[in-house]
């Protein structure tokens, strides 16, 4: 289980692997932000946006960095047809847990498993 | 009237990036209406405060920048009525509010993707492909339809 912060407390209850979020899920892009934070104070959490893959930072070049665990790819549908960011969260996903917030119903990698995530003030889980 | 394609039909501009989009009505000052609110409450069940803040469902006030990016998405479908949206980053949630709120716009979705009804028995101005539907249910048989022709195709 990867677990970080207080306020509120996460906790990601999965293997390594691939992972999405069932249909509906809300929190996301709230669990994003909360494993950036973590990143930022020096934890192995990396988190990828759109934004990084339009201005060519490398997925698996910034988690080989930190030697990150865990690595949330945001708006994953914006680039998911790119198969060089496919192989590399194919070969992170060997290793640590990939959670993306992939939507589309016909991926071109399909996920290991569809997560649920469920929040509160105090604890955000993933399960 | 809300227009849905399922490909661009390349006749007008194509909105992709709903995050920027968005941001660019927040920096143009874009007033927030009756409309978002009612998106921001079917999509995240939270309250917008003003044009810049809304509150969650924990009572967290929180700036519109952190809203869903189906949210944003909505909201863009919403004030952008001219432009062509294309919905692959909103989540069934934000399809389905889309399809209940907004009476005008274009948007471009995955049929197999689907939507739900959370009209709550309202009606709905929708066309999709030629055809006009003012019930969600019939709309959502027609996705039905549309999905078991593409699976006929495939077969």
């Amino acid at each position: 289980m990867i677990e970080f912060g207080t306020d509120p407390r996460v906790e990601i209850h999965c293997e390594p692997g691939f992972y999405s979020f069932t249909e509906g899920t809300s929190g996301k892009t709230y669990l994003a932000k909360l494993i950036a934070q973590a990143g930022e104070q020096g934890l192995p959490y990396v988190t990828y946006s759109y934004y990084d893959y339009v201005r060519g930072v490398d997925l698996a070049a910034v988690c080989e960095k930190v030697q990150a665990e865990l690595v949330f790819v945001d708006r994953y549908d914006m680039f998911s047809e790119d198969p060089t960011v496919q192989e590399q969260i194919q070969n992170l996903a060997q290793d640590i847990v990939v959670l993306s917030d992939l939507k589309s119903s016909n991926p071109p990698i399909l996920p290991d498993d569809y997560l649920v995530l469920t929040r509160s003030a105090e604890l955000l889980e993933v399960t | 009237m809300l227009h849905i394609f399922f490909a661009d039909p390349e006749t007008l501009p194509v909105v992709s990036d709903v995050e920027m989009a968005f941001s660019m009505l927040s920096g143009q000052r874009v007033s927030l209406d009756d409309k978002d609110q009612k998106l921001v409450d079917l999509i995240e069940r939270a309250e917008l405060l003003d044009d810049h803040s809304f509150r969650d469902r924990f009572g967290f006030t929180l700036p519109v920048s952190a809203l869903s990016t189906g949210c944003k998405a909505a909201i863009v479908v919403n004030h952008m009525p001219d432009q062509l949206i294309d919905l692959r980053e909103a989540g069934k949630q934000s399809r389905s509010a889309i399809v209940a709120v907004c009476e005008e716009g274009n948007v471009l979705m995955d049929p197999d993707t689907g939507i739900e009804d959370c009209t709550n028995c309202c009606g709905i101005q929708v066309s999709v492909e030629g055809e006009t539907f003012t019930d969600m249910s019939d709309l959502l048989y027609y996705f039905e339809d549309v999905r078991a022709r593409e699976r006929e195709e495939y077969s």
